[in-house]
């Protein structure tokens, strides 16, 4: 919060309170003119009433009848608190009436007007409607405002108060707000501040909230999991990478140089180079693979997916795989009840089915039996390859899919450690689950893949 | 057949120029992408290897480009050590007829300049093909040796009339892969290899004159002579 203005808090907090404030004003302003305002026009309506009549009277009775009227109204003992009436002959005399002072009434003929005058030797402020007879004769009917006055000001007090209080409770709204976002906000901030600190494992605190701000930090802890693991895998993967690169690099390097210093480097050479090149083209396998994981894992892959029929492809691959199972002595028993298609890079696919099967040959052996098997599972597509072999043990069976990771680890079997690593960032990348189990005899691989 | 080599890599440039010169190729290298631009679009070729990374602010895909602006048609092999997918694809895209990723051996490099620059052949949709005394009734999908009929499955038929529509050329496991089961990946059991030697043991029978031959760590070819 560095700067008021540009604390979306604050805006927020003032945006509020003048909301409230418009509001107050709106409700105020009806309340007004639907009080005060409605009394002002039924007082103006009653005195134009009034001096028609009298008007009226004065035009069928004469100007005895007038004064006789005035007189009476004068005299009936109501509204005498308010009641205006005068009547000034051309001559300026005033012929009957309330009122003891009356400022000029010229220019004020047949009209409302808001005058200072003395009622019964009294200030008052009235409300009067001026008439001027054809003869110069001048009628005035009025009634003093006092009481509304008063009312108004009444009105105004309360409301004003009123817009105090509603000024008061959004202030004070506003800094419960600006204070309980900058807390949530703040919980956050350390973290993340700590995290580009270095401090890795640092999570967002979320108690037991489970409001908006609980949602993102949500949110943000499951992407720096997600984070940590990519981190840590990638550490993993340079370690690995740098010895499972110099390796064979030294043993290229000691099969050259072996050549070189035998006695008969003539017959040599040509092996040397034979075990170079072997070594080297395996090297660029583990390099292809690696690139293949990374791209798997960066999703772009996914641009190329297309309604794929599972059954199919593993029917492929099974039958591409078939002769070499043979000439091992290896059974494939291929179990297809479901040809539903699924969005899917096909090659991608194939390659998955192709290193299980590359894997239950090599690590099951002659003689083995292999189950593959594709069926429907509610929105999912489950594929399963299950062999007899020896499988993984317990312990280490969630490690088989990191890369480079080899069960047998003094590296008696030929591959790379890379080939689950592989299986399990495509079936990612088709938003799948992999799953391995010790089936009892041999490893059963589980692969469910979304239909759509 | 004149080939234009264009890449910056001295030792690497002279290992494919070497290469190509023994299998009969004329080869002109140019070292920068200015050079083989002006090489590449001011003589005619029958095959351009064209490295996709050049020095001096022209690389491949600008020479590729000017090229196909050109409406030059000539078949061009792109090579890199950029080998993501997607690398690949922008290399096809702006015309490229293949892309073979570093390092390479040189056989893969030949085999697939072959491939580019083979000559649609009345091979390509004669209906008896043959080599020695091996035909092929592409109609029938029958395979007949020295008048014997040869029981094939129908995978061991579509691997044979592949080798046979190419035969004198080299083609790779991952060619027979794609063009036979039509998917694209590296198996790690030589499965390619097993259906190659089954298909071998049904055509080159004892006494019979080998016509598949096997080019180790490359791939397979039919030829005649042996």
């Amino acid at each position: 919060m560095a700067s008021f203005r540009h604390s979306m808090v604050f805006r927020m907090a003032v945006g509020y309170g003048l909301l409230l404030l418009i509001s107050f004003a709106l409700i105020s302003t009806v309340f007004y003119v639907g009080t005060a305002g409605l009394l002002a026009r039924n007082i103006d309506n009653q005195l134009t009433a009034t001096s028609r009549r009298l008007i009226q009277l004065r035009a069928e009775g004469g100007e005895d009848a007038l004064e006789r009227e005035i007189h009476a109204l004068l005299t009936d003992d109501r509204d005498v608190d308010t009641e205006v009436y005068l009547l000034v002959a051309p001559d300026g005399r005033k012929l009957i009436g309330n009122l003891t002072a009356w400022p000029g009434l010229g220019g004020h003929d047949n009209q409302l007007v808001r005058l200072q005058v003395k009622r019964l030797g009294r200030d008052s402020m009235s409300r009067l409607l001026v008439y001027r007879f054809a003869d110069g004769e001048v009628l005035v009917v009025g009634r003093d405002m006092q009481d509304q006055r008063d009312l108004e000001h009444m009105i105004w007090v309360a409301l004003g108060l009123g817009g105090l209080v509603a000024l008061a409770l959004a202030a004070a709204g506003a800094w419960l707000f600006r204070s309980q976002l900058k807390q949530q906000l703040r919980a956050i901030h350390r973290t993340t501040a700590e995290i580009s600190a270095g401090n890795l494992d640092r999570r967002i605190d979320i108690g037991r909230s489970r409001d908006e701000f609980a949602v993102v930090a949500d949110d943000i802890n499951a992407m720096l999991d997600q984070i940590e693991r990519l981190m840590d895998t990638a550490r993993n993967v340079s370690n690995a990478v740098a010895h499972d690169m110099r390796t064979p690099l030294g043993r290229i390097r000691g099969a050259l140089e072996d050549a070189l210093r035998s006695d008969q480097p003539q017959q040599k050479l040509p092996d040397g180079a034979r075990y170079a090149i072997g070594e080297i083209d395996a090297l660029t396998v583990v390099l292809d693979k690696l690139l293949q994981i990374a791209e798997a894992e960066s999703g772009v892959r996914r641009q190329h997916f297309g309604p794929t029929a599972l059954g199919e492809v593993i029917a492929d691959i099974v039958e591409l795989y078939q002769p070499a199972a043979e000439s091992e002595g290896i059974r494939i028993v291929l179990q297809l009840d479901d040809d539903s298609a699924v969005p899917a890079d096909r090659d991608l696919i194939a390659s998955v089915i192709a290193n299980l099967l590359d894997n239950a040959f090599k690590y099951a052996g002659r003689g083995a039996q292999v189950l593959v098997s594709v069926r429907h599972d509610g929105q999912h597509v489950l594929l399963t390859v299950q062999d007899d072999g020896p499988g993984i043990p317990e312990s280490l069976i969630h490690r088989v899919t990191e890369r480079f990771y080899r069960v047998d680890a003094s590296r008696h079997q030929h591959g790379n450690g890379l080939g689950l690593s592989i299986v399990a960032a495509v079936v990612a990348l088709h938003r799948g689950t992999l799953r391995l189990e010790n089936a009892q005899p041999g490893l059963r691989v589980s692969i469910s893949l979304p239909r759509g | 057949m004149r080939c234009l080599l264009i890449e910056d890599d001295k030792p690497t440039a002279q290992f494919i120029g070497d290469g190509l010169r023994r299998s009969g190729c004329e080869v002109e290298i140019c070292h920068d992408g200015g050079s083989g631009l002006s090489r590449a679009t001011e003589a005619s070729w029958d095959v351009i290897v064209l490295d996709r990374m050049l020095p001096g602010g022209i690389d491949g895909l600008d020479i590729l480009a000017a090229l196909r602006a050109r409406d030059d048609a000539t078949p061009v092999l792109i090579l890199s050590a950029l080998s993501s997918l997607d690398e690949r694809v922008k290399g096809l895209r702006s015309g490229g007829d293949d892309y073979l990723t570093k390092p390479f051996g040189f056989d893969e490099l030949q085999a697939r300049i072959e491939a580019l620059t083979r000559r649609r052949s009345p091979r390509d949709e004669a209906e008896r093909l043959g080599v020695a005394d091996l035909l092929l009734d592409t109609r029938a999908r029958r395979a007949f040796r020295g008048g014997e009929p040869i029981p094939l499955q129908p995978r061991e038929y579509q691997l044979l009339e592949y080798l046979l529509r190419h035969q004198g050329e080299v083609v790779t496991r991952k060619m027979l892969l794609s063009a036979v089961w039509g998917y694209h990946f590296d198996p790690e059991t030589n499965v390619i290899d097993v259906q190659m030697s089954r298909l071998r043991n049904k055509i080159d029978k004892d006494g019979e004159v080998p016509l598949i031959q096997t080019l180790r760590g490359v791939g397979y070819t039919i030829r005649a002579d042996g």
